[in-house]
């Protein structure tokens, strides 16, 4: 088999067929930013340097799969969220419901055009530079948070998950009511910005998790996420006639995976979650859906790749493509954004090894 | 005075808000206990119950955070209405080093108030030279630092960096913790200690001030 450019291995795998190797996907807001040498109160205003930084983040570490982010707040700046750019984070303000829950906060809420705030529109340039650059080499795969995720976006997760208990009926309210048209249209708008090059729709589902969540709140948040995800679909097939494949992220240390592929495998393509840190093992999850869905994990970015050695990188790709090589569609990913300190050594070690042992032909 | 029979009522009702995780009952039920005289530390042993039996249930996974999070919301909204203890275990600074998520570092807090300890909270997005400032104020026994976000690491050794080169590194011991955290990291950036748990972040402060009188007990004799 001839090599396949980063983007053919992708879509062969999220195809449940077999690329020359295994694909890779790893991102990091961190490193790009140094690429281009900047802090971040520069780096967020201008959608150039977002670009380039993450341009060069693809060229010198060859990922199959990459995103193209700064901070998780821009989001939901448009529901009136602020947030503080310092020079090594961007974070939100004090949550107004920290110290003392209030239903108020939620009643307040009303939808506004996602789009229509600078950060909104300088993320949006950027991702178009990214993917004109990149899009047609690499799979380009940026995730974003359902309807549940959203809220805790702009209310505060913690604070959100408390306030749930306490009055459920007043935030179920404000995510059926309100956060599923705007995620909807907040995450069709990025993923117009990726044209020409759009290739999947990446939906992060880190609340479907046993620590974070009740299972009794699991369905309610699941018909918000499916609502959403529908008119994200629809939207994209109206645009482009195509049936785009949803990616997933699902950051969370001990998922749900089981409920995630029951509730939802028959409108998501495969399966990222944050291995091997979380109990759920690769082992575990080859066996129990590997043939239905792709699956995405192996890589530790907390601890092997932020402060292990190349030779532990090695090891660890290893063992992730000894478990899961020929047994499902697998594709090596970490759980989050690689960290800044991340030494380039072991990102390239990285490449090194799925070279050395996730090569098919 | 209330009987001791209206004491453990007026504590019971606390309990039963608080297993409700009813943040405005459990308010009300503490200021009633208080105005009826139950004194503030029979309502911080009834919070340090409430609170370990919910680290229990959280390990047999009968709580998720968001239960653990509606009480700690409880438990620091009442400390602020209770006199504090009469004997102070250690002082304590308490921090989340670069980034907002302070949830762990709360629930630490928590159970280090209710164990009698004197916290100094200095909250979140905190930078080293702010613990420094905090450390030649207050002169405390411990610092504990969480950091959930891998980038944030670097924060907490640098902490330490700092200690040792204003001289106070020999004066206080240093407990890391955070879900991006780990042992070996703990060996690597010099702390005297690691949590993988809020519990076990009480357990290394206990051991870490024990530690710290022993040695003073010893230059003494």
């Amino acid at each position: 088999m001839a090599e396949l450019t980063g983007l053919e291995r992708a879509l062969k795998y999220l195809r449940m067929e077999q690329p020359d190797k295994i694909p890779i996907w790893h991102q990091s807001a961190d490193l790009s930013r140094k690429f281009v040498g900047c802090r971040w109160p520069e780096f967020v205003k201008d959608p150039k340097k977002i670009a380039q930084g993450h341009i060069e983040y693809v060229r010198r570490f060859k990922p199959d799969m990459s995103g193209i982010g700064t901070h998780m707040w821009w989001p939901v700046e448009a529901l009136g969220l602020k947030f503080q750019v310092l020079d090594w984070i961007v974070q939100p303000a004090p949550y107004p419901a920290r110290k003392r829950p209030n239903p108020e906060i939620y009643k307040r809420i009303e939808y506004r055009d996602p789009w229509s705030t600078e950060s909104a529109k300088i993320m949006k340039e950027a991702c178009h530079i990214y993917t004109e650059a990149v899009g047609g080499e690499i799979l380009c795969r940026q995730g974003w948070y359902g309807p549940p995720g959203m809220l805790g976006m702009l209310v505060g997760v913690p604070e959100v998950m408390r306030d749930i208990l306490i009055f459920p009926e007043v935030v179920f309210k404000t995510l059926r009511e309100v956060m599923v048209d705007y995620t909807a249209d907040f995450i069709t708008g990025c993923v117009e910005a990726m044209e020409p090059n759009i290739t999947n729709i990446c939906w992060a589902m880190s609340q479907y998790d046993w620590d974070m969540c009740p299972k009794e709140w699991w369905d309610v948040m699941a018909e918000t996420d499916i609502a959403c995800f529908t008119k994200v679909k629809q939207n994209i097939k109206k645009k482009t006639g195509k049936d785009v494949p949803i990616t997933t992220h699902i950051c969370a240390p001990n998922p749900a995976l089981d409920y995630i592929v029951e509730k939802f495998g028959h409108l998501i393509n495969e399966i990222q979650y944050w291995g091997p840190m979380c109990p759920y093992s690769l082992e575990q999850a080859v066996k129990n859906f590997g043939d239905k869905i792709p699956i995405m994990t192996g890589i530790d970015h907390t601890r092997t790749l932020l402060m292990g050695t190349p030779e532990e990188v090695d090891k660890m790709v290893k063992d992730a493509i000894d478990t899961a090589r020929g047994k499902c569609s697998f594709a090596l990913g970490p759980g989050c954004d690689i960290a800044a300190d991340t030494p380039e050594a072991n990102l390239l070690a990285l490449v090194e090894a799925r070279g050395k042992y996730g090569t098919y032909v | 005075m209330s009987s001791t029979r209206q004491k453990e009522e007026y504590l019971e009702e606390i309990r039963e808000a608080c297993l409700k995780f009813n943040f405005f009952d459990a308010e009300d039920a503490v200021e009633k206990a208080l105005g009826a005289n139950v004194p503030s530390a029979q309502i911080r042993d009834c919070f340090t119950r409430i609170m370990s039996d919910a680290c229990k249930k959280w390990e047999t996974r009968e709580y998720c955070l968001p239960h653990l999070y509606a009480l700690t919301s409880i438990n620091e909204a009442i400390h602020g209405l209770l006199e504090p203890p009469a004997e102070i275990k250690g002082k304590v600074i308490i921090a989340t080093m670069g980034s907002m998520h302070y949830f762990g570092k709360q629930l630490v807090k928590c159970l280090l108030m209710n164990d009698g300890f004197e916290l100094y909270d200095l909250g979140e997005t905190v930078l080293p030279l702010m613990v420094i400032e905090k450390v030649k104020e207050v002169k405390p026994d411990i610092i504990c630092l969480s950091a959930l976000v891998a980038v944030c690491l670097p924060l907490q050794k640098e902490v330490e960096v700092l200690l040792e080169k204003e001289g106070l590194r020999d004066r206080v011991k240093l407990l890391v913790g955070g879900i991006s955290t780990s042992q070996r990291w703990a060996d690597e950036m010099k702390a005297d200690g690691w949590a993988q748990d809020a519990v076990g972040a009480v357990r290394e402060v206990n051991r870490l001030v024990k530690e710290m009188k022993r040695r003073k007990e010893r230059w003494q004799s």
